[in-house]
Order: C-alpha cells, then sequence, then structure tokens
C-alpha cells in the first residue's frame, strides 16, 4: 500500500469517497484500478481514514466519480447520511428532496460547531419503551409519563421544546418549508433533528414537535416512513401514526388536568367556544384537543356530529392583530453559529448564504433571537 | 500615481464596502485591483429589493479589475494548507485559494472576515493582509467605514490568530 505524508485529511473525507464509489457502482478493485493505484488496500486505507489524498489523486476522483470537489470537502452538508421523514400533505417528491439538501446544511452546520465547541457531548441515545405490539392506551401512558418525568408543568408545550434540547440533545428548528410540509425530522448517529414550519399556526407546531419526538424516541422500533401522510393509508404506516398522535396528546394535555378543565366547563358553554379557550391555555388546536377528550372518553363518538370543525379553527393573530411568527431557526443554534462567526470558525457570508439571508438579514436574525451579531460588515 | 502600481487582490465584502463607501473608482484607479472569477459573480448575486444590497458598477469593475481562474487544483491546495478553509464563502476560498498560489511578497489581500484572515494566517499570507481602511487612506479618501474594515479590527484579529489568543 502505498503511503504519502502530504495530501488531504478531512474528518469526513473516507466516508465520502467510499459513499462517491457505491454510487457509480465500482468496487474498491475497480476504483484502485481507475485512480492508478497498485492495489485495493490503497482505497481501503482511504475509505478508513488511515491514508491521505494526495492532490492530484483528488483530481482524479473528482473525474472518475463525476462529483464536485465540495461533495468530499465541504463539512456543511450531509453526504450519504442522515434517516429524515417527513409529515407532509400535498409535498412533490423534488420539492422534498430540495428541502432536505437544505435542510442537511443546518444539520451539518450545527453538528460540526457542536462537536468543535461541547467539551462533554452526551454519549446516551434515549428510546421509548414502545414498539409494534403496543395499543394506544400504551402510547398514552408514555405521553403522560414523559410529561412527568420532564416536569413539564400546566402548560406542557411551553417548556417541552427546551426540556427536549436539553434531555435529548436535538436540535430542534423553525425553519421556512415548501408548502405542504409541517416538520421533517433527522435520525443522525451524531444526533437527531427537528425542523418545524415556522409559518404554522402555534398550536400546530407545538403538536407536530410532540409528535415528531416520538418518531425520534421509537425510530428504531417503528422506523417512520419518508413521507408521513397526514392521512395514512397502509394499516403500519397509520398505526405508528396514530401511536404518535396518542403520545403527543397525552404529553401536551395531560389527563388530569384536562380533567379538571371539563369538569369545570359552566354547563351553557358552547363547546366550540370552551375548546377553543382551553386549547389556547394548553397551546395547541381545539381539534387536537377534541381528539384528546374522545381518547380520554370525556366525549363520546356520538358528540362529535354536534362539533363543527369549521368553527374550532384559531385565529394565528395575537392581541395586536398581528400574525405569530417565530424567528427563524432557534437562539441555541444561532448561538452556536455566534460562536463560530466570532472565533473565526466560520466565514460571516458563508453563514449567510447557508442559512439563505443577506448579510444585514443575517444581523437581524441575531438580534431576533436576543443575541449581538458577532460581526459588523 | 506611481508608474507600477501595487497589485490588491479584494473579496466580495470589500468590493461592497468600498462602493457603498464611494472609494471603489479611487481604489481602482490607484491600485492594480484583481480578484476572481466567484467574487465578480458574488458582487452582482442578490436580491436587488432585500435589505443591504449594493449594486456595483460592472462596466467598470470589468474593464479595471484583472479577474482570475481559480481551479480545483489552487482549491485542493489550500485546503490542503489550512483547515480552516472550507467554512469560508466560495468567494472567499477561491480569492484566498488564488493569492496562495501566486508570489505573496508581490501582492496585497484585502479582507474584512474574521474566518478568512484566519485562513489567510494559515496560508503563510499574514503580511499582505491590508484593511480597506489603510487603502482609502493611501487614495487620500477618508469613509466613514464599519468596524471589521478598520486597520485596529484587522490589526487585532490578525494579531488573536498569530498568538493563538482566542
Amino acid at each position: 500500500m502505498e503511503q504519502i505524508s502530504e495530501g488531504l485529511s478531512l474528518p469526513d473525507l473516507g466516508r465520502r469517497v467510499a459513499y462517491a464509489r457505491e454510487r457509480i457502482g465500482f468496487s474498491q478493485e475497480q476504483m484502485a484500478e481507475k485512480l492508478g493505484f497498485r492495489d485495493r488496500q490503497t482505497i481501503q486505507a482511504i475509505e478508513g481514514g488511515h491514508r491521505r489524498v494526495a492532490i492530484e489523486e483528488m483530481v482524479r476522483l473528482i473525474s472518475v466519480t463525476g462529483q464536485s470537489l465540495d461533495f468530499f470537502t465541504d463539512p456543511f452538508r450531509l453526504v450519504g447520511e442522515g434517516n429524515f421523514t417527513f409529515r407532509a400533505g400535498e409535498a412533490d417528491e423534488a420539492g422534498l428532496e430540495q428541502f432536505q439538501e437544505r435542510a442537511g446544511r443546518w444539520i451539518a452546520l450545527w453538528r460540526h460547531f457542536a462537536a468543535k465547541s461541547e467539551k462533554t457531548p452526551n454519549p446516551l441515545r434515549f428510546r421509548l419503551a414502545i414498539d409494534e405490539h403496543s395499543s394506544y392506551e400504551d402510547a398514552q401512558a408514555a405521553g403522560e409519563e414523559l410529561g412527568k418525568l420532564w416536569r413539564l408543568g400546566d402548560v406542557p408545550s411551553e417548556s417541552l421544546r427546551k426540556t427536549a434540547e436539553d434531555q435529548l440533545g436535538l436540535l430542534i428548528l423553525d425553519t421556512d418549508m415548501p408548502e405542504g410540509i409541517s416538520v421533517a425530522a433527522c435520525q443522525l448517529q451524531s444526533g437527531d433533528a427537528i425542523l418545524i414550519n415556522r409559518q404554522e399556526h402555534r398550536g400546530r407546531r407545538n403538536f407536530d414537535l410532540a409528535h415528531e419526538i416520538f418518531h425520534v424516541l421509537t425510530w428504531q422500533a417503528l422506523p417512520p416512513r419518508r413521507v408521513d401522510k397526514t392521512e395514512p393509508k397502509g394499516y403500519k404506516d397509520k398505526r405508528i401514526e396514530q401511536l404518535a398522535e396518542n403520545f403527543a396528546g397525552s404529553l401536551l394535555m395531560p389527563r388530569l388536568l384536562v380533567k379538571h378543565h371539563w369538569e369545570a366547563r359552566p354547563e351553557e358553554a358552547d363547546i366550540h367556544d370552551w375548546l377553543k379557550a382551553v386549547a389556547k391555555r394548553f397551546r395547541v388546536t381545539a381539534i387536537a384537543l377534541k381528539w384528546r377528550l374522545l381518547c380520554l372518553d370525556l366525549l363520546k363518538k356520538a358528540d362529535l356530529s354536534h362539533i363543527d370543525d369549521q368553527r374550532l379553527v384559531l385565529s394565528s393573530a395575537n392581541q395586536n392583530g398581528h400574525r405569530e411568527l417565530p424567528a427563524a431557526y432557534s437562539r441555541r443554534f444561532m448561538e452556536k453559529m455566534g460562536w463560530a462567526v466570532d472565533r473565526g470558525e466560520l466565514s460571516v457570508r458563508r453563514l449567510a448564504s447557508l442559512l439563505e439571508v443577506t448579510i444585514e438579514e443575517l444581523a437581524e436574525l441575531f438580534v431576533a433571537h436576543g443575541l449581538t451579531p458577532a460581526f459588523e460588515l | 500615481m506611481p508608474s507600477v502600481r501595487e497589485i490588491i487582490y479584494v473579496d466580495t465584502n470589500v468590493v461592497l464596502e468600498a462602493q457603498r463607501t464611494g472609494c471603489l473608482s479611487d481604489m481602482m484607479e490607484r491600485f492594480d485591483v484583481r480578484t476572481v472569477e466567484m467574487v465578480q459573480i458574488e458582487t452582482q448575486t442578490g436580491d436587488r429589493r432585500r435589505k443591504g444590497y449594493v449594486t456595483v458598477n460592472m462596466e467598470e469593475f470589468s474593464v479595471k479589475v484583472t479577474i482570475n481562474k481559480v481551479t480545483d487544483v489552487h482549491l485542493l491546495q489550500a485546503t490542503a494548507r489550512a483547515p480552516s478553509f472550507p467554512a469560508l464563502d466560495p468567494g472567499e476560498r477561491d480569492l484566498l485559494a488564488f493569492v496562495a498560489s501566486e508570489d505573496p511578497t508581490s501582492l496585497l489581500l484585502t479582507t474584512a472576515d474574521k474566518a478568512a484572515v484566519k485562513t489567510a494566517c494559515q496560508l503563510g499570507l499574514e503580511n499582505r493582509l491590508i484593511s480597506l481602511e489603510e487603502i482609502a487612506v493611501r487614495c487620500g479618501k477618508n469613509p466613514a467605514l464599519k468596524r471589521q474594515y478598520l486597520r485596529s479590527w484587522l490589526s487585532q484579529v490578525r494579531a488573536e490568530f498569530l498568538f493563538d489568543t482566542l
């Protein structure tokens, strides 16, 4: 096997070389021959990260695989890794692919700088004790118990996000998504991520987050489909999604609290007004609350015919009539990006381009998260 | 004007700030301004309606500025030498990769990005760095520049990287 002392030695280069080789359907022997190496072991050593790649070898590698230089060297992209699931209604595959590429860049950015800045990353990965044999009641019980374990309090959705970030090491981002996608999750060896469509109503965003936390915590036992339709068709897919819905409902609306509100409702109260008022307190949608009441047997199936879902739609506007739109990405994410820029680990223009904003808008984004921009350009 | 003008390589941030503060034309007269294709593209890219958009007169820029072509070999050589190279924007990357392949004693380089300054130091270009403020002064101008284009900023950041005090 040939050894070289100079050349490229990037953290993920070997894995990317292997991925590029597999994409063109070459064996290690064929690749070695194409690149002019004497033996297969040289490719094996490169792919294993045990041998540097000389510059002229890299030029040949780009030519043979048909990939760009960035494919091999850019740390801010996911190459051949990450399992995605999208909660989407009518989004087309091209739109999903395009969004996955964008999301992969944000996740890769986070991963790169989290690894650089955190001295003691949590090596543990958590999972929920739910599998294909679990019932909807099991999923509800899991949601209730997790809420207690995490001490989510009277309005669980208020602290769920921060708790999930802290306890699970999750990256949670508010982003602009193509029409039809409400939320996405990505499973990665280095840590999972959830991306929420920030244009959605607050109650929907909260529910989607709880729903995706279920997927993240059950990914091995109940792998979700790449596209999780709002109305799945197959039995298995439908069941996984219903387990997730039951879990999310009980996590955000614990039984005792819902029961308390139900029993305290004025007799003359219109059910629509009451559902909307209580849903607002829980920061969920009134429709989610309706289904939760049904699960808890506080509402009967027969009662549903008296409820008009059109009348349960909550306004997205706040008291001043302005639409509530969370700042893009997250404070935690932007803090990390600020750290990277301040240390000269990341160029401002590169960050702006990855976050799809101008440099002026990037400064405003830091401010929107209560942070001082780490640059004056 | 000196008979042989000093060569100066510029990045996108510097071109836009020089244009915004009205010293780009002076700079192109006083210096032999050079850059790379990607920087030229970046100075024209973007939505004119978006905040902070600066319009550069491309007719004048294309005539007065030497635009260089960058190859994968330039980029690979810089990637091998500078660990922070992949963290740069494409224009900054192309510029530094090209400048690092030139004779460093005969040129000046101006950038206002911290990661770009760090990479320039890793590529051995620390003594070739110059601030936009210094360039403007040499052109007889004193524009109101943002902080990262000042001599004091460059001096401090360069020292931080060279003495590893970050």
